[in-house]
């Protein structure tokens, strides 16, 4: 009897340890060009992203010039398309099976495409954070400067910082100076926010599946004119 | 959730019946199936003596024309397949095995399997998995939809709405073009991806499947994707070898031995380059048996992903038409080339080598017939537009080589010639093919013969008959492809299949028409049932949204149409009703079928003494089958409980009365119960109880003898397995127990067959318990491979003086 409570107890503490030992991947790397690494410390080890790579929490990311790479969560197929010369760091928290995800934006620029949320996604940049809970929008933030988000798709979006909170969505500018100022929403200029121009990365597919089972797919191209 | 069939009790009482004449002793075990899952078909060999050269299950749903095939795979005493259920009817499905040893075939039921088959109900799903691709989302990350990638970018990323914790609880499965990717795939969290180091260009097919413990489908992703044609940047070879070894030491009636199999497969691709190759080696090969071990090589250049040349060599085996040429196995080459526009196949090789007979030196100068050599050739050019239209030709040529031995019967040989068509249109929704073939044999291909001895022996008349025999036998003796001899039947025997299959209005209808000439004879496909002729009709209908399945068949043919008055009419007809919800409700299928044969001899009259040799038939064959399925949850544990009810009846309107001892009249009424358990921790335990009243034979009314046999059977199934995970080396050990407990009570009548007509001496009553448990392991690393043990035994309580034992042990290794 001794014998078999030992050896349960063994396979057990066995169980959990493998358990607890366990890190995850949140999202993959599902487009990169040009040269894109990838990186868990700041003074850690570079590797160049390829279709594939998986990501786990805390991922910094480095996208040089004409360099591009898109990225999908594991969650909810969430996609975050990174543009040339970015900086951001991807971490995720699982709770359950979703993962609440925060893209800490440092400089450079980004266009996410979130599902509906269950955990909640934030893009954090050195002026503001957007919680985002299903819309489509670009961010961008300028080197010790200001930042902005454009919203496309969806919305609203809230961001916020210290100084107050603002509401954008489809077709507005969300722009934000510095962490010390409130975020101001105006009228999206025509040609101002970024485009796809130099990659080509511009068609989307959503997934649909009724409840018999039938999928269909919807086909569209983004059509963003870039202010650059 | 797979439960022990019923039927198995059935099946075990008709071994037991059976078992004095059988070549075979096959104790067999059926589980139960739900569409979607694969039932699992096992039948254990428990003291042949044979080498088994080829080992198959024949299956279709009630109602097909066609059986379909799968080559069952032998581990130890074992031999089992997974029979696919997932575009089958609801309903039942009827199969038989089939054993191809030196020289002969063997089948179980021995008795014309494919009108005797063993039955298997296909249950509804209470989730109704195959309906809805399963309940689990599946996220498809990469490819996209139809995406095209290069063929360096080229990656699977799928992930499950599972906690990473909860992966250990979930097995996975990837096909890419019909090939099994499952050892390929990486698992990390909840992240499964498949990335390998070459694919070839062109249209992928991928089908994703997820299981739960109870090895059910609970999830799965059918997606397409295309690789450019550009050629790889990728220089590397992309190889996957897999290694497997298998033991078994048994103690079977009293007799031990010790049997080893052993081999390699091996694929892999170079840019256009595909190979295959496969090595088996088993301790059964020898040299007066036909071939066991295997040696095979396959290479494959692809051209564009339409086009490409191929080559095989060593033991292989290739597909024409199931009249013709199908799985049979080739020791040769063959080449080929396949495009959108034109195939053309090519093999040539040896299909039985040479086993050297005996000659007795004693005065009785007896002989044991030797197995000649047998060298086969088949040729098939196809026209093709696309996938809409196929036209093709075939010829198959068999000869047994009368020098390979000196102690043989006589040489055989066989030719085929035909043709075949396919079309394809409105998005498959109307499919037709046809095949038309015509044979050739020589029955005793030594000596010559000129043509007019051949025409007075077979008493062609003057005629266009005679001269269409002439012209066959001048084409041959041109040719060569039979030896002209007094074996030789100078006309040939034809065989054909037409099929039409219509998908409109929410149905699928399929109208079958074959006919197969007795004498119809293919070196290619051994397996071909002969002396048939008829039509069948099959009618699936989706209703409520496709809940409600009705499925309808009638078939009507008659089969040993060479036996004169014993040619038998067969009229089969029946439905199966199915409900499949889409809430978390009970399945409930319901079928009904019933089978009448009937033969010249019956109609006649004619008295079943023992002046007829043929045999008579008149038989009413009735099958009743309820089954229903629940999946539910008790607190953490989630549950599958099954019941099904089974009445079969079988009345035989020849042998009565004075004639009631010869009676294969029966009837069986079977129940059974079964639940499936699976707690929050991976531990699974099944039991099932299954209650059996068989009534076999009949009671002569006029002497007022009871001439039945009456067998009650209970049986109780209990098993349990468990997983324990990350153990040693970072591998998942897998213990598993099963107990199975019979009771069987026989009271049957003891007969005297001296008089005229037999008579009842006594009764005597026969009272056992049969017991059977087996225990075992899996051990499965990613790193070091899988290595299984697994000990069965079986106690017969007084039936024998003797206990069986069987240790198996395996290992298999990917790289």
């Amino acid at each position: 009897m001794k014998i078999k409570t030992l050896f349960i107890t063994i396979v057990l503490t066995l169980l959990i340890f493998s358990l607890s030992y366990a890190k995850d991947p949140i999202a993959v790397i599902v487009k990169a060009r040009g040269n894109v690494t990838i990186q868990y410390e700041k003074d850690g080890k570079r590797t160049k992203v390829k279709r594939g790579t998986k990501l786990y929490t805390g991922a910094i990311l480095i996208s040089k010039e004409k360099s591009y790479a898109a990225m999908l969560f594991v969650d909810d197929r969430s996609m975050v398309r990174v543009r040339p010369n970015s900086i951001l760091t991807v971490n995720g928290k699982r709770e359950k099976t979703n993962i609440a995800k925060n893209i800490s934006l440092e400089v450079g620029t980004i266009f996410a495409q979130i599902t509906k949320q269950k955990s909640g996604f934030q893009v954090t940049t050195p002026t503001s954070v957007a919680s985002v809970k299903g819309t489509s929008f670009w961010t961008k933030q300028i080197f010790k400067a200001g930042t902005y988000f454009y919203g496309i798709e969806g919305g609203p979006t809230e961001v916020s910082n210290d100084e107050g909170s603002a509401l954008f969505k489809e077709g507005e500018t969300c722009y934000v100076e510095s962490k010390d100022h409130k975020p101001i929403v105006r009228k999206t200029k025509p040609g101002e926010a970024p485009g796809f121009e130099d990659d080509s990365i511009d068609e989307f597919k959503i997934e649909f599946e009724n409840e018999q089972g039938d999928v269909k797919t919807l086909k569209f191209k983004t059509k963003v004119k870039s202010n650059e | 959730m797979r439960t022990v069939l019923s039927f198995s009790i059935l099946l075990l009482f008709c071994s037991l019946l059976f078992s004095s004449s059988s070549y075979f002793n096959l104790d067999h075990q059926v589980h139960q199936a739900i569409i979607g899952e694969p039932l699992k078909l096992e039948i254990s060999n428990l003291n042949n003596t044979q080498a088994i050269y080829d080992a198959r299950v024949f299956y279709r749903t009630s109602g097909m024309a066609d059986y379909k095939s799968i080559e069952m795979r032998q581990k130890g005493f074992l031999f089992s397949a997974n029979v696919p259920t997932n575009k089958m009817d609801p309903g039942e499905v009827e199969y038989y095995f089939a054993f191809q040893t030196a020289g002969s075939i063997n089948y179980y039921p021995e008795e014309s399997p494919e009108l005797n088959p063993f039955h298997v109900s296909l249950l509804a799903s209470g989730s109704s998995a195959q309906q809805q691709g399963g309940g689990m989302d599946i996220i498809l990350l990469s490819p996209e939809l139809d995406e095209i990638i290069s063929p360096d970018d080229f990656m699977i990323a799928i992930s499950i709405p599972v906690t990473p914790e909860e992966m250990n609880n979930y097995r996975f499965s990837l096909f890419l073009g019909g090939v099994d990717q499952s050892d390929l795939l990486e698992l990390d969290g909840n992240l499964i991806m498949f990335s390998p180091k070459m694919i070839r260009g062109g249209l992928h097919n991928a089908e994703f499947k997820v299981f739960d413990q109870n090895d059910q489908v609970v999830g799965e992703k059918s997606f397409s994707f295309q690789i450019s044609a550009a050629p790889s940047t990728n220089k590397g070879l992309n190889a996957r070898t897999s290694l497997f070894m298998d033991n078994r030491y048994h103690s079977i009636s009293e007799n031990s031995e010790n049997l080893f199999r052993g081999g390699l497969s091996h694929t892999s691709s170079y840019q256009k380059l595909d190979f295959q190759a496969l090595i088996l080696v088993s301790s059964e090969e020898s040299y007066d048996r036909q071939p066991v071990n295997q040696y095979g090589g396959q290479m494959r250049y692809n051209f564009t992903p339409t086009m490409n040349l191929y080559l095989k060599g060593g033991d292989f085996s290739t597909n024409y038409d199931q009249l013709v040429f199908w799985e049979k196995r080739v020791r040769g080459i063959g080449i080929g080339y396949s495009s959108k526009f034109f195939d053309l196949d090519f093999t040539y090789g040896q299909t039985k080598k040479g086993v050297e007979g005996k000659a007795a030196v004693d005065s009785t100068q007896s002989q044991t017939n030797g197995t000649y050599k047998q060298s086969f050739m088949a040729i098939q050019p196809t026209f093709k537009y696309d996938k809409y239209f196929s036209w093709g030709f075939n010829l198959v040529n068999g000869k047994d080589d009368v020098n390979s031995i000196q102690y043989g019967g006589n040489a055989k040989e066989a030719l085929v010639l035909g043709t075949t068509i396919g079309l394809n249109l409105h998005k498959n929704r109307i499919q037709f093919s046809g095949s038309v073939q015509a044979s050739m044999k020589n029955e005793d291909a030594v000596g010559e013969v000129d043509f007019d001895s051949l025409a007075e022996d077979y008493d062609i008349e003057e005629g266009s008959e005679k001269d269409a025999a002439e012209a066959l036998f001048n084409f041959l003796d041109d040719t060569g492809f039979l030896t002209l001899s007094q074996g030789l039947s100078p006309l040939p025997s034809v065989a054909m299949k037409f099929q039409t299959q219509l998908k409109y209005l929410n149905q699928v209808f399929q109208f079958t028409y074959k006919n197969i000439d007795a004498e119809y004879t293919t070196p290619g496909n051994p397996y071909l049932l002969k002396d048939i002729r008829g039509f069948y009709i099959k009618d699936k209908i989706r209703l409520i949204s496709n809940q409600l399945f009705l499925n309808l068949y009638f078939n009507s043919y008659e089969d040993r149409i060479s036996q004169g008055d014993g040619k038998t009419n067969n009229a089969q007809y029946g439905a199966t009703i199915s409900y499949y919800p889409f809430n978390n409700l009970p399945g409930v299928s319901i079928t009904y079928g019933k089978h009448n044969r009937e033969n010249g001899l019956a109609e006649d009259g004619l008295m079943p003494d023992t002046t007829i040799f043929q045999r008579i038939e008149d038989t009413e064959t009735q099958r009743i089958n309820f089954s229903t399925s629940y999946k539910f949850v008790t607190g953490s544990v989630k549950n599958n409980a099954t019941i099904s009810y089974s009445n079969y009846t079988r009345d035989d309107n020849i042998y009565k009365d004075l004639f009631a001892y010869k009676s294969t009249q029966s009837e069986f009424n079977i129940f059974t119960i079964g639940i499936r358990n699976q707690f929050s921790f991976p531990l699974i335990s099944k039991i099932s109880f299954s209650t059996n009243s068989i009534l076999y034979g009949k009671m002569d009314e006029t002497r007022n003898l009871d001439f039945r046999t009456d067998t009650d059977i209970n049986k109780i199934n209990l098993g349990l397995s468990y997983k324990l995970y990350k153990i040693y080396l970072n591998g998942d050990l897998m213990p598993f127990v099963n107990f199975n407990h019979q009771t069987i009570k026989t009271t049957r009548p003891v007969v005297n067959y001296q008089p005229t007509y037999p008579e009842i001496v006594t009764t005597t009553k026969l009272d056992y318990t049969r017991l059977n448990y087996s225990f075992g392991f899996n051990f499965q690393t990613a790193q070091y491979g899988v290595f299984t043990f697994r000990f069965d035994y079986y106690d017969y309580s007084d039936v024998y003086d003797w206990n069986d034992s069987i240790l198996s042990t395996g290992y298999e290794l990917n790289f």
